[in-house]
């Protein structure tokens, strides 16, 4: 029986941080700690960090200490001092060793660490014994399975890692006190101010004009295009021009626009970016910190494999009231968002972003753009961050693709959360169009028989389960029982191979398939007997999934059918579909 | 549907003393990765610094 089955009083928890990943994957681990410090103040936070992404940890004083990894010098015995490194931090005993290190390129390095840290409860990525990666809960299966393997769902990593920590945290120290709510971690000023030294031309800068920030690699060259445009449309506003290194642009002598790129370290930039109201930027870790200390970001990403990609919503930017333009960059769409923001204490929602395009004679443009609002969910619906169609026009069904992307989303949450949102009210304010319809029903055969065969692999794992429990001995048996529980794993195998052929038909499921292949992947089990309980738990969750997706596919395909209207008199019956139109099924 | 808490509470380590087995690998391994990462590091301070070693010039 584990030393943690009783809550832990919470103030003796102290918890560790593995983030060696790059800089915005701290920042957005920061943002999980701001909610998790939130909500249990009294937890000791310590956090591991690559030396070159430390900057930001060092301003932040509610963490009880920031580890860096040790500098290896070329002709050091570099394994001694790695071994000296890892000594010196195991010495407080830690209670909780959380690895959030998700890029690909710093993985390997976290998990190893992490398999080297002793603590009383370990969640995420870590190396087993013979140099591979696995993970110790599901969240960090569900990651390793579905976001780095490029199947969009509608959870931001900084969503997954807090509520990851959270649900840990609930079960081992007990439910939080939301009375007892650490006020600093909500503050804007999220980062303790270090005297920092200011460029003068931002020292001196006109403190009547409304700034704006633009980071000005991620944009590129047509930045400078948005920048005339604001300048020449917008005298009160100010401009200043962001990145790492200096760039080379050729705006006009104004007092309106400062360039900074290449001038400023990390505490100047802070300063900087608070106080500016807007920071124009495409992806770039600059925004993960802009939703940190809370500056409102119109974020310019390209679009993916297609317009309605919505894989950028995983990293986009975090919290509420971000706009975000999916096209390739294009000054007069950004100048337009951000006028629209900018005068929305004017026209308090009375005026539409789509009327707005019209009144500039932009309306075209929208054909080949899509324009959203971040906004944070209420509990009830799920939580954490989502991106809502800002353009009412296109306030339309969903395609497929953001379909699947809303419902495999909310079979995570059913899986993880023990959540199950309102499938009906839910799926009649998504609407249903024609080709949605279409695809749905395609997929319907795909999942009955992906539906069949779940039900069958767990049926089978059970009887492996059973065959193997009553052996004496798990590695000595007799030839009729090892033929028999020969003849269950060839079934196994062919449930598998099956599951994938479902899969090859229909792509759209194939997360169904890669969580099933984690959960294989991660069996704890030393004896046939406990991989197969653990196969058949593999089995249901994948039923689980099949069958709230199933559901998703029914309601979606029940606003289709036919309604019988009431008649007015002297009229004849009309069969309405979705959205009014006469209906096509 | 009820969250399952087996899969979500991480796993637990009824002994904080007890290290893997192979200790030294890992040691060895994590070494050459932060040893690689120092080197990546430096490469691309030096190509930042002087274009003209990056043969841009």
């Amino acid at each position: 029986m584990s030393a943690l089955t009783h809550p832990t009083p919470r103030r003796e928890l102290s918890i560790l941080i593995v983030q060696m990943g790059g800089i915005e994957e701290v920042f957005r681990s920061l943002m999980a700690l701001k909610a998790v410090k939130h909500l249990y103040p009294e937890v000791q936070l310590h956090f591991i960090v690559r030396k070159e992404a430390s900057a930001p940890l060092r301003r932040v004083d509610w963490l009880a200490s920031v580890i860096e990894t040790p500098a290896c010098p070329k002709g050091e015995d570099s394994v001694a001092k790695v071994a000296l490194w890892i000594d010196q931090i195991i010495h407080p005993h830690y209670d909780l060793l959380v690895n959030w290190t998700f890029s690909e390129r710093f993985a390997r390095m976290a998990a190893i660490a992490t398999s080297l840290i002793p603590a009383l409860v370990k969640l995420g990525d870590y190396a087993r014994e013979d140099l591979t990666i696995a993970s110790f809960d599901a969240w960090s299966m569900y990651r390793r399975s579905w976001l780095k393997n490029g199947i969009s769902q509608d959870i931001h990593h900084t969503d997954i890692i807090t509520t990851q920590l959270l649900t840990a945290l609930q079960i081992h120290a007990g439910d939080p006190n939301p009375d007892s709510g650490y006020s600093a971690v909500t503050s804007r000023y999220f980062f303790k101010n270090a005297p920092a030294e200011i460029p003068s031309d931002w020292a001196n800068r006109a403190k009547n004009l409304k700034w704006s920030a633009i980071h000005a690699a991620s944009i590129g060259e047509r930045g400078q295009e948005w920048i005339e445009t604001v300048l020449r449309r917008h005298p009160d506003a100010g401009l200043v021009i962001l990145g790492e290194h200096e760039c080379d642009w050729e705006i006009e002598v104004n007092p309106r626009v400062i360039n900074l790129s290449g001038a400023l370290h990390f505490d100047s930039l802070i300063l900087v970016l608070s106080q500016c109201s807007w920071l124009l930027s495409g992806p770039n870790a600059i925004v993960d910190l802009a939703s940190l200390i809370n500056l409102r970001v119109l974020y310019s990403v390209p679009p993916g494999e297609s317009l309605d990609s919505l894989q950028w919503t995983e990293s986009g930017p975090y919290g509420n009231g971000h706009m975000v333009v999916v096209s390739e960059f294009k000054p007069e769409i950004a100048y337009a968002v951000w006028s629209y923001v900018q005068s929305e204490w004017f026209h308090k929602g009375s005026l539409s972003l789509s009327a707005h395009f019209e009144n500039l004679s932009l309306a075209s443009a929208l054909t080949d753009s899509r324009i959203y609002r971040s906004r944070i969910r209420p509990a009830q619906e799920g939580g954490g961050v989502c991106f809502e169609n800002a353009i009412e026009s296109s306030n339309r069904a969903p395609c497929f693709e953001a379909w699947m992307y809303r419902v495999r989303g909310q079979l995570a949450r059913a899986w993880f959360c023990g959540w199950l949102p309102g499938v009906e009210a839910e799926v009649a304010k998504m609407g249903a169009n024609p080709s949605l319809i279409k695809r749905i029903r395609e997929i319907t055969e795909s999942l009955s028989v992906l539906d069949r065969l779940s039900l069958e692999g767990a049926t089978v794992a059970k009887a492996l389960h059973s065959a193997a429990a009553a052996l004496k001995n798990q590695h000595l048996m007799t030839v009729e029982d090892r033929a028999v529980i020969e003849e269950h794993g060839k079934k196994l195998l062919e449930i598998e191979t099956l599951m994938d052929r479902v899969v090859q038909v229909e792509p759209e499921l194939r997360g169904l398939s890669e969580w099933y292949r984690q959960l294989m992947h991660n069996l704890n089990g030393e004896t046939i007997s406990q991989m197969a309980k653990e196969s058949i738990h593999a089995f249901e969750l994948v039923n689980e999934g099949v069958e709230l997706m199933s559901l998703y596919a029914r309601k979606t395909l029940e606003l289709a059918k036919p309604k019988a209207v009431q008649p007015e008199a002297g009229s004849h019956l009309t069969a309405i579909g979705p959205e009014g139109s006469p209906s096509r099924y | 549907m009820v969250a399952d808490i087996q899969l979500l509470q991480g796993k637990i380590i009824d002994d904080p003393e007890t290290r893997m087995k192979n200790v030294s690998t890992l040691i060895e391994e994590l070494a050459l990765e932060i040893l690689s990462e120092d080197e990546l590091a430096v490469a691309a301070t030096v190509s930042d610094r002087n274009p003209v070693q990056r043969g841009t010039a």
